[in-house]
């Protein structure tokens, strides 16, 4: 904002002696060395000509100054050399030649600050002519930009603009003054006075401006001096997307690098972020830094109050963060307060949601036609023991006669509404002044579900102050509070009823005509009472309580160095109470009598749990910068510890008398349980940095982290994690001359992490002792008068060597700038080879050993890729535009895994991808469900086929059948011809493009978002008839045998082998997001608001995809339950900000 | 002014001076020094006997016995010719086992082999058993508790390895605490004789020290010396040593401490848990402890619990096995009516099987498809329901489990053991005598079967009728060779349908099961085999290959 200023005040910065030298207070000394301790001592800044000051000298008493007045001292070292100085604003002052100084200076070109309002101590004449140009900055949509600095070029005043962007400025009276206009985040501008006395200028916005400031780990850099692997995304953009209450569903296709994907539309949850894709076995979940502090939670944040979200890539940019950035680091920094009148913004959004896909269910009549076909297959058609149906049944269904025992129900009509509506408020209040800046804003989101049982609510408030209170010491405290509400059905929770829905087929009836609910074997009673809360609720309030406090010292012995400490405390409540109760659901027999059959449960249950968690970290740092000519040096050394426990307890009664108080106390006292546990973790870390640069031309950064973590046997505890990474910014070299090409920097960086998100403690020996509901175990001798014992139980054998998961990393990037932001280019290569890796040898130690194993570190992995980014920002008359693309590619290959030998080549994990290890339920033993299977040769024809080929599985074959290939060409398929079928389940790439335009207040955004080179296992397909979906219309048949489904089985293997038949391509490129948004002209709205914006907007509008049976996205991340559970949503928002 | 400021400003330097100072004073040196807070170490376990008592008694929680398979698999009885699973094959295996759909990559009972879950595979609790023995020389335990406890340990490890060849035959010995370098890990299969040998003798040990009986009733359940016997019993009949086994029986019954419980049907009732008749069984506790089994819940009529009902349906073909109270087969007595076919039958069908027109809990079983026990949906898959170890006072509630006791061995089954022997080894009138000790129980009252009339079909069907759904007749039908008959057997059902609310009942085929002679033991789990080393891979049954 004052970046001249700021550049003059590096001028001083030149080694020099101390004040503690200070024997020779007589002694004279540079003008410029007498300003620079003023600065020092009183925190002023001056601008002025270098010329002016050059050779002068001054006797000035520099050692007492501390007990005078500023003006005191300041007339002492300038008046004896012609020169006066000129109050800008507060802490700024301006030095000019007094004959220069004409007339007195106008108090009305800045704010003055009365106390310190120096105008008329320094005010002689001056003669040389000047005059005052007044104006405006604005953006390209009017708004004012506050702060906007305006320099007169080759002299040395310049001022800030004001609240309303207005400012003043007096200038030489000559032809040939520029004035020079520049602001953070838009593209310099210099404009020609002549004449005039009014200037407005209208800048515009250069989203990649190389001046930006990004957040990296342990402090900021400009984004021309970064040599690490860092993309950013501004509040701006975040707030574009309104599809969710989750912060990480705001991500997809906005960062090069970030891997995002969405399972399910539960209420609540958000979607799975990987950076740069996978490279371990184990956890490859990114480290996310809020404000500083490892390892809190992003989902629930209220994303109005995110500045910008940073994902650190490479080793150079995630050093520091040693021991657990390995899989990448995602940093979150909030909003802060800016000086100025109080902005006051209140928003709300309002939005529909929907299903994205939704299969059509089949009618009650063609399910029992299909499993009469089934059966028929199997042979076993027999009605009488409920092996399909009767001719007559089937009339039945397909007259709709009776419908209490032959119905025809959809399930999801009858239960889920068909928009899921959420809103949210938002109310924010930022300002202050040099000395104190606040943002404090409250929240508000409710997101209903499919059914009225399930709901997500959220309250956020948040205070981040900053003070300076003195010039050298800046305290900064940053609080967020998060309460959330989620509920979900009585007995089974959340994410329930909807999935149950689906799988129930039509054959079931709902309600009977006496308006009775019926008992549905499926849904181990009934979905539409469960879905409307008659059974029950499972509510779980979460509290958290994040706090940083950030103190600085500006060391006043050494220019440059300064003392930070930071303390943050967070604390964490989970509440959750479930209450499930007994309700009404009736049998009808063939002859129309109706009975109460048991719920479940039959009496009242309460069960309750608290979880406390707590989390302190310290922190202590010197941080020293300085510069000599165009040298620049940064250094950062730093402490760090972090104690994290947790504390459970649980209790819970059965047996309520009544179910309208759920209360513990009201529970049966002689059915009670309770619970109990706690967790201790603690980290030390020592961090280093040390970054050089010459004219920002050549770049250099060293640094470490010395990681201890407690999970390790002593001896292993600590790893040493360093990373070197260095640039060259080509387009500053004197040789360089091509045209237009504003930019060019080439950078690289190599680092060694680690990762240590494994069990704890595997270097012990444990035994844990067993004995409760929750937990199993225990056990109880004497007869019919029974006597408990708790019992021990082994847990993991140790493994005394136990240790870190590394990760070497490098990465080389380009950065280009075409005519200033016109075109910009950001391209990076990785390779990153995780060795060590925390695997458990389960594949080659035979279970005869007894025990569940420890990791090793054991397996290898190789991972490499790129991201491309590619932007074009332009503006034709009063429309401008912008596209920016970005793609990611990963691919990994297993280089070692600890397996077995003794196994044919084909089904080798070594050799292939960790795609098959992603979300898998236990991804240290194994990789997950469907890595291995049988590749299909799509189906039997004929009976030949069947007899003429290698001898089938089973005897059962039949034509329609799934026909497998012979891979070891042993005449018969057999388990060794299964092959690795999971080598894609993550997706290699993942794309974004953005464009947009503006004009006059009105503006367009749009994101197109996509991933490609993935398959999904289609698990849902193979669960049989149960989802009666209507793809199992096309099975096969002796007369339909150009079928895409094989032909209906029960209880034959056959088809339900796994295998690459239900591997499909899951690649989809999707409508992410189209925001349409207006803001009113000032004239319009001037008076009560500042600021009027109304936006609407898409979600998932549009979804692209060769598989068309449900949303690819959820079958990406191989979750068994695709298709089957809350489905992925789009959604339309209205949304209206209002500023005051 | 000034001057106020710089000394406020001192106060704040002092201030941040102590918060530094604060900040690294807590870097203390141990900060990393820490263990898991709710888990014990070796350091704690082996040097405290009362931690080392639960270790023993973990093993005890981890015996698989018959009512382990309900809600798993479905129970052993349900792939022989005794019943039929109700779930798909999707849900419980055995439906894939009687139908041949399944290979050693099937997943079929791999659990039982070295799983983690609750109840732990055989080497998990076999492993358990080798670490208590090795830490033996050290523990601070009373003499007489180090020989009692190694008495059970060796009970138990032998309880676990028979179990193991009751499905896989032939297993690699561990008797070693394996480390993960150990050359031990890789012991291909003993000989069966070995197996046989190794098993023997830890019974014979643990025989030798183990109490006949226990009175304190923390100590009920516990493994005893006729425990032992009548396991080894069991153990050598499998093997066809004819001699062997009865010489065990006999020490069994000499030992004069069992007896038959008088009520066939109230034996396996939680209030007559470890009654007089029972030789070894295992606990199971009340509904807060988490030792409870599925046996009511899975088994009953969804109509009794609102839960997808009757998992196990007996079939028509082991109906057909109870004789007539006048001790004739149904196809030759004149008490045989049509119309009421389950009318003057053994007492033990009523105690076992839930039949059209059964009295249960209050409720006359209705079997028609439809009826209120008999729902659409939840149906019967043979016109049959488990009635055998339920128990009538049964309450669904709460969390749903029950918890009487799995009877494991019995007398009954020793009288029936001991008369298989001696059938086999000629004695038919001894064998007689067993049998009909049996069937003059006072509840079963049958008459008894005359002077030279115990063929051997009579006696395979009276140990059918009185060992029926306890686990037993799998390796019954593998010792008497009769696989294709009884496991691969046509399976037939009771179909019944109301005219004019008159009850008519016909034989329907239900299911056709295939048999080959492969499936006499489970193919070992070829997640198992491939985790050897090439060359050292172990032995797959055979036709399993």
């Amino acid at each position: 904002m004052l970046r001249p200023l700021f550049s003059a005040a590096i001028l001083f910065v030149v080694i020099n002696h101390s004040l503690a030298q200070g024997d020779n207070s007589t002694k004279r000394i540079p003008l410029q060395e007498a300003l620079r301790q003023i600065n020092h001592v009183f925190g002023t800044n001056f601008v002025y000509d270098q010329d002016l000051l050059k050779g002068k000298t001054t006797t000035y008493d520099m050692q007492t100054i501390r007990n005078k007045t500023l003006e005191e001292v300041l007339k002492g070292v300038l008046y004896p050399d012609g020169l006066v100085f000129l109050y800008v604003k507060r802490n700024y002052y301006t030095i000019v030649p007094k004959e220069r100084v004409r007339e007195q200076w106008n108090p009305a070109t800045v704010a003055p600050d009365s106390a310190v309002n120096m105008t008329n101590v320094a005010a002689p004449a001056v003669s040389l002519r000047t005059r005052v140009i007044d104006g405006q900055v604005t953006d390209k949509n009017g708004n004012p930009l506050r702060n906007a600095t305006v320099t007169v070029l080759g002299e040395g005043n310049s001022t800030s603009a004001d609240d309303a962007g207005r400012f003043r400025l007096r200038v030489p009276d000559r032809k040939d003054v520029f004035l020079a206009f520049s602001s953070i985040g838009f593209e310099s501008q210099e404009v020609p006075v002549k004449n005039v006395n009014v200037i407005n200028v209208v800048m515009s916005q250069s989203s990649v401006s190389l001046q930006e400031v990004v957040i990296v780990g342990y402090g900021a850099k400009k984004k021309e001096d970064l040599t690490g692997a860092i993309s950013t995304v501004k509040t701006e953009e975040l707030n574009e997307n309104h599809s969710s209450t989750a912060v990480s569903d705001m991500l997809a296709g906005r960062l090069p690098g970030l891997f995002v994907q969405k399972s399910d539309g539960t209420v609540g949850t958000g979607s799975d972020l990987k950076i740069r894709g996978l490279s371990t076995f184990n956890n490859s979940n990114p480290l996310i830094v809020v404000d500083g502090i490892p390892d809190r939670t992003i989902d629930d944040l209220n994303p109005t109050d995110i500045e910008a979200i940073s994902i650190l890539k490479d080793a150079s940019a995630i050093a520091v963060y040693g021991a657990r950035a390995a899989n990448g680091v995602i940093l979150v920094t909030t909003r802060k307060g800016r000086p100025g009148k109080p902005e006051i913004s209140f928003s709300s959004t309002l939005i529909s949601q929907s299903p994205t896909f939704m299969y059509k269910k089949f009618s009650s009549f063609e399910y029992a036609t299909l499993q009469n076909e089934a059966y028929n297959n199997e042979s076993s058609y027999n009605p009488a023991f409920g092996q399909g149906f009767t001719q007559a049944q089937l009339n039945l269904y397909q007259n709709g006669t009776d419908p209490n025992q032959y119905p025809n129900t959809n399930w999801i009509k009858t239960l889920a509404a068909s928009h899921l509506l959420q809103s949210s408020y938002n109310l924010s209040a930022s300002g202050g002044a040099e000395n104190i800046r606040y943002f404090i804003s409250g929240g508000y989101v409710t997101n209903g579900g499919f059914v009225p049982v399930e709901y997500y609510k959220r309250w956020n408030l948040r205070s981040n102050l900053e003070a300076n209170i003195t010039h050298d010491l800046k305290v900064n405290l940053n609080l967020g509070g998060v309460f959330s509400a989620t509920n979900g059905e009585g007995v089974y929770g959340l994410d329930y009823v909807f999935g149950q829905a689906l799988a129930t087929p039509p054959i079931r009836v709902n309600q009977f005509t006496n308006g009775d609910y019926a008992y549905v074997p499926e849904q181990r009673g009934n979905a539409y009472i469960q879905s409307r809360g008659l059974t029950g609720f499972n509510t779980t309030w979460n509290n958290t309580l994040n706090t940083t406090m950030n103190l600085q010292w500006d060391l006043p012995w050494i220019k440059g160095l300064s003392v930070v400490g930071t303390g943050a405390y967070d604390k964490g409540y989970v509440f959750s109470k479930d209450f499930a109760k007994p309700y009404n659901q009736y049998e009808v027999d063939s002859s129309n009598n109706y009975t109460l059959v048991p719920s479940y449960p039959v009496a009242p249950y309460l069960n309750e749990s608290f979880t406390q968690s707590a989390s302190l970290t310290l922190e202590g740092s010197l941080r020293y910068t300085t510069a000599f000519k165009a040298n620049h040096i940064s250094a950062l050394a730093l402490y760090t510890q972090t104690k994290a426990t947790t504390d459970l307890l649980a209790a819970g009664r059965q047996n309520f008398t009544s179910a309208s108080l759920p209360q513990l106390s009201l529970g049966d006292p002689t059915q009670e349980s309770n619970d109990g546990s706690g967790t201790l973790s603690t980290r030390q870390g020592v961090v280093g940095r040390l970054t050089y640069d010459y004219d920002s031309r050549y770049l250099l950064e060293f640094s470490f982290r010395d990681d201890g973590s407690d999970i390790f046997p002593p001896g292993h505890r600590f790893g040493f994690f360093p990373a070197i990474s260095g640039g060259w910014v080509i387009s500053k070299e004197p040789f360089f001359k091509i045209n237009n090409l504003d930019f060019l920097k080439l950078r690289g960086s190599w680092g060694e992490l680690g990762n240590d998100q494994v069990a704890p403690y595997q270097f012990l020996n444990t035994y844990s002792l067993n004995g409760s509901p929750s937990t199993g175990g225990g056990y109880t001798f004497g007869g019919s008068n029974p006597v408990f014992f708790q019992t021990l139980q082994p847990g993991v054998l140790a493994n005394p060597n136990f240790t870190w998961e590394r990760a070497l990393m490098t990465n080389i990037g380009i950065e280009a700038h075409f005519k200033q932001d016109l075109i910009t280019l950001e391209a990076d290569y990785f390779h990153k080879r995780t060795k060590d890796i925390l695997a458990p040898p389960n594949l080659q130690v035979p279970g005869v050993i007894g025990a569940t194993l420890p990791d090793f570190n054991d397996g290898i992995v190789d991972n490499s890729g790129f991201e491309i980014a590619i932007g074009h920002h332009h503006r034709i008359g009063k429309v401008s535009y912008f596209v920016n693309a970005n793609i990611s590619y990963n691919h990994n290959k297993i280089v070692y895994y600890p397996e077995s030998q003794s196994i044919p080549a084909w089904q080798k994990i070594t050799g292939t991808s960790v795609g098959g290890f992603y979300n898998s339920p236990y991804p240290q033993y194994f990789p997950s469900g469907p890595y291995l299977g049988y590749e299909s040769a799509g189906l039997y024809q004929t009976n030949k086929e069947v007899t003429s080929g290698p001898t089938p599985l089973f005897s059962t074959a039949a034509p329609g059948d799934i026909k497998y290939v012979d891979i070891d060409k042993d005449g018969a398929i057999t388990a060794n011809d299964q092959v690795v079928i999971g080598n894609k389940y993550f997706p290699a790439i993942q794309y974004g493009i953005r464009f947009g335009a503006s004009f006059a207040g009105l503006e367009c955004n749009v994101l197109l978002q996509g991933s490609a080179d993935v398959t999904g296992y289609n698990y849902a397909a193979t669960y049989n008839l149960i989802p009666a979906a209507n793809w199992l219309l096309d099975r096969w048949t002796p007369t339909h045998t150009n079928a895409s489904f094989p032909r209906l089985w029960i209880n034959y293997q056959e088809n339900q082998q796994v295998s690459n038949y239900w591997v499909v391509n899951s690649s989809y490129m999707r409508l992410k997001n189209l925001e349409l948004a207006y803001t009113f002209p000032r004239k319009l709205i001037k008076g009560a608001f500042k600021n009027i914006r109304i936006a609407l907007s898409g979600n998932n509008l549009l979804t692209f995809s060769k598989f068309r049976w449900y949303d690819p996205e959820s079958l990406n991340i191989n979750n068994q339950l695709a298709g089957l559970s809350n489905p992925l949503l789009k959604s339309f928002t209205a949304g209206a900000t209002l500023q005051f | 002014m000034v001057k106020l400021f710089n000394m406020q400003k001192k106060r704040l330097y002092i201030i941040f001076s102590i918060i530094m100072l604060l900040a690294a004073s807590s870097c203390q040196k141990h900060f990393l020094d820490n263990a898991p807070l709710t888990q014990y170490s070796d350091a704690n376990v082996w040097q405290d006997s009362a931690l080392i008592t639960r270790f023993v008694d973990n093993i005890y929680g981890n015996i698989i016995s018959n009512y382990d398979f309900i809600g798993r698999s479905g129970l052993l009885a349900s792939i022989t010719d005794e019943s039929k699973l109700n779930n798909p094959a999707s849900v419980f295996t055995d439906n894939l086992i009687n139908t041949g759909q399944y290979t050693p990559a099937s997943n079929i009972f791999d659990g039982y082999w070295a799983g983690s879950s609750n109840p732990s595979g055989v080497y998990v609790n076999v492993r358990n058993c080798n670490v208590f023995l090795a830490h033996l020389s050290t523990m601070p335990l009373s003499p007489a508790t180090k020989i009692q406890l190694t008495g059970e340990v060796r009970f138990l490890r032998a309880f676990n390895y028979q179990f193991l060849y009751s499905l896989f035959g032939a297993f690699p010995i561990i008797d070693t605490v394996l480390g993960i370098g150990n050359n031990g890990l890789y012991a291909q299969r003993a000989s069966n004789d070995s197996c046989i040998a190794f098993i023997l003798a830890d019974y014979n040990a643990a025989a030798s020290v183990l109490p006949q009986q226990y009175f304190d009733p923390q100590d009920i359940g516990r493994a005893t010396q006729g425990a032992a016997l009548g396991m080894e019993c069991r153990l050598l009949l499998n093997q066809k040593q004819y001699a062997a086994a009865a010489a065990a029986a006999q020490a069994v019954m000499n030992l004069g401490i069992y007896s038959l419980f008088p009520d066939y049907e109230g034996m396996f009732y939680p209030q007559n848990d470890d009654n007089s008749e029972v030789i070894f069984n295992k606990e199971f506790g009340g509904d807060l402890t988490g030792q409870t089994n599925f046996v009511d819940l899975s088994e009953n009529s969804s109509f009794f619990t609102g839960y997808s009902g009757t998992q196990d349906c007996p079939t028509q073909n082991l109906v057909d096995q109870y004789e007539m109270t006048d001790g004739l087969p149904y196809t030759q007595s004149p008490l045989y009516d049509s119309t009421h076919p389950y009318a003057n039958r053994d007492p033990r069908l009523a105690a076992s099987i839930l039949y059209d027109s059964s009295v249960w809990m209050g409720n006359i079983m209705d079997m028609t498809p439809g009826s209120f026990y008999n729902p659409i949906g939840d149906e019967t898959s043979t016109g049959y329901m488990l009635r055998k170890f339920l128990n009538p006072n049964y309450a669904f509630y709460g969390n749903n489990t029950n918890y009487q006791n799995c009877i494991i061995l019995r007398l009954a089954e020793i009288y029936l053991d001991y008369a298989e022997c001696e059938l086999q080894l000629g004695n038919e009138e001894v064998a007689r005598t067993y049998v009909n000790l049996l069937r003059e129980r006072p509840s079963v009252n049958m008459p008894d079967i005359p002077v030279g009339q115990l063929t051997w079909s009579a006696y395979v069907q009276e140990r059918t009728v009185e060992l029926a759904f306890e686990g037993e007749r799998f390796e019954d039908i593998r010792r008497w060779g009769e696989g294709p008959q009884l496991i691969g057997a046509a399976i037939y059902g009771m179909e019944v349908t109301d005219v004019g609310n008159i009850h008519q009942y016909q034989r329907v085929l239900v299911q056709q099961r295939y048999f080959d002679p492969k499936m006499y033991f489970f193919p070992i789990p070829l997640t198992e085999l491939t985790k050897y080393p090439a060359g050292q891979v172990l032995q797959q049954n055979p036709g399993w290959d």
